[in-house]
């Protein structure tokens, strides 16, 4: 470690800004969908796959279990038609989802600034990171 | 007014004492299971999750641990919801925390992609390994090891040490090859601080391991991810902090998927405790400069110790 006396500050690398900045447009929407889709599942504002009180009556049982007397939304189920998808807990799971989906966005993003800053190894690495990340999110490892 | 040693004095009692209460008072209180003495209406026990996480967050960034560590052992052992969905919560608490905080600390060079990638990679991968053992495991087995880590995560707390600026003379082959180093502004110091690391290999073995134990228990596992970076790579302490958000971001939304496939993530639970962690950790953010944040890590320590010890007590099936 060596400290420089200097007031300039050292760059940052173009591909680490471009997932700053892909980072930080993202993380506002989905708090902000986080938020509205949580108010509308709570408030009842659309009609519900699986009522909250049903929720509430079996959230002391394994997942399995839950989902064995329930069928609530898993993976990717809640679009499966046009109706499961318009619900209010429907619409809650899918703002967690966009959560989990952030660093896929970035890194997809990111990963030609490696190439083209000459750092094709990370290139490479984001985007294995993306395989791993989508294979996670295909369910294939669960079923 | 009271003078500051008195105003921290004071700040690390009201936490000590909850602490203590928290042992004391038997666990069917809180209907930590079916068997609830306590009955209350669904929204009571979100608003009290809501109101849990705020406060959790505020320690947490007072003590500087991420949230997922405190939130699952506390959480799951005073609340009645099932373990599978405190764990999912608490990746998905983990992940926002991160994801939220990341971009600024990339902006100024603090979190550091080609020192994160590599190895967010290895534990991604066994992040979904842990998920997938955690959600197959009997419930019972799960609570005691939970139990076993968050002990072993105070004492490590405790006892571990941290190194501002490390010292590395010789970065490893590996490192080298890959260009991973960097150079960062100090401002508490006002310089550029230039670092490079050392035993990359055998930090990757750690982040596998660090990656199936956040999987498997839903933590954040920023507790482990900051003493690797910087005790044995010798990355100074805030790049550390920083990249360590990184990594348990792209761990957390790996391992989060296997939850919402098993069922095991509810939007009723996941997302208040996120809201509730996000705002406490923005309160926490702001009391930094003016509370004793040792004799808050003690306690938040403490705390954690004693919830590692109700989680190994539920396991056990006391």
């Amino acid at each position: 470690m060596k400290q420089q006396s200097t007031a300039a500050r050292p760059p940052v690398h173009h591909e680490q800004l471009a997932y700053a900045g892909v980072l930080d447009r993202l993380s506002h929407l989905a708090m902000l969908f986080l938020a509205g889709g949580y108010m509308t599942y709570v408030f009842r504002l659309l009609p519900q796959k699986v009522g909250i009180a049903d929720i509430a009556a079996n959230w002391h049982l394994r997942a399995s279990e839950m989902q064995a007397r329930l069928d609530a939304p898993v993976g990717w189920s809640f679009i499966a038609s046009p109706e499961s998808f318009l619900r209010g807990d429907a619409l809650s799971y899918l703002s967690i989802i966009l959560v989990c989906m952030i660093p896929v966005a970035c890194l997809l993003w990111t990963a030609p600034s490696f190439f083209r800053e000459k750092r094709p190894v990370f290139g490479i690495i984001a985007i294995l990171q993306v395989v791993i990340l989508a294979v996670a999110s295909s369910g294939i490892l669960v079923r | 007014m009271l003078p500051p040693s008195r105003k921290s004095l004071a700040a690390a009692f009201a936490p000590a004492c909850l602490a203590l209460l928290l042992f004391l008072v038997p666990s069917t209180l809180f209907a930590a299971g079916p068997q609830a003495a306590f009955e209350a209406a669904w929204y009571v026990w979100v608003l009290l999750l809501f109101v849990f996480s705020f406060v959790l967050g505020i320690f947490a960034v007072l003590a500087g641990v991420g949230g997922g560590v405190l939130f699952v052992p506390i959480v799951s052992s005073f609340f009645p919801f099932h373990l599978d969905y405190v764990r999912g919560a608490g990746l998905m608490v983990a992940l926002s925390g991160a994801i939220s905080a990341g971009a600024p600390l990339m902006r100024k060079g603090l979190a550091d992609l080609k020192l994160g990638l590599p190895m967010a990679l290895i534990g991604s991968m066994s992040s979904i390994a842990g998920a997938m053992v955690g959600l197959a495991l009997p419930a019972q087995t799960v609570q005691l090891l939970l139990g076993i880590v968050i002990v072993a995560i105070a004492v490590i707390m405790l006892l571990s040490g941290k190194s501002g600026y490390p010292v590395v003379k010789v970065p490893d082959a590996l490192s080298k090859a890959l260009h991973i180093s960097g150079i960062y502004y100090e401002e508490s110091i006002g310089k550029e601080i230039s670092w490079q690391v050392h035993r990359t290999p055998l930090s990757f073995v750690f982040f596998l391991m660090i990656g199936f134990i956040g999987g498997m228990f839903g933590l954040g596992a920023g507790f482990a991810n900051v003493p690797v970076f910087n005790l044995l790579m010798g990355v100074p302490l805030k790049v550390s902090v920083a990249t360590s958000g990184l990594v348990l971001s792209i761990n957390g939304a790996a391992a989060a998927w296997v939850y919402m496939f098993k069922g095991a993530m509810l939007p009723l639970i996941a997302v208040p405790s996120i809201g509730g962690m996000m705002l406490g950790s923005k309160i926490g953010a702001r009391l930094l400069s003016r509370v004793n944040t040792g004799s808050v890590r003690v306690i938040v320590v403490s705390m954690l110790a004693v919830a590692g010890f109700r989680s190994l007590l539920k396991g056990f099936g006391i």
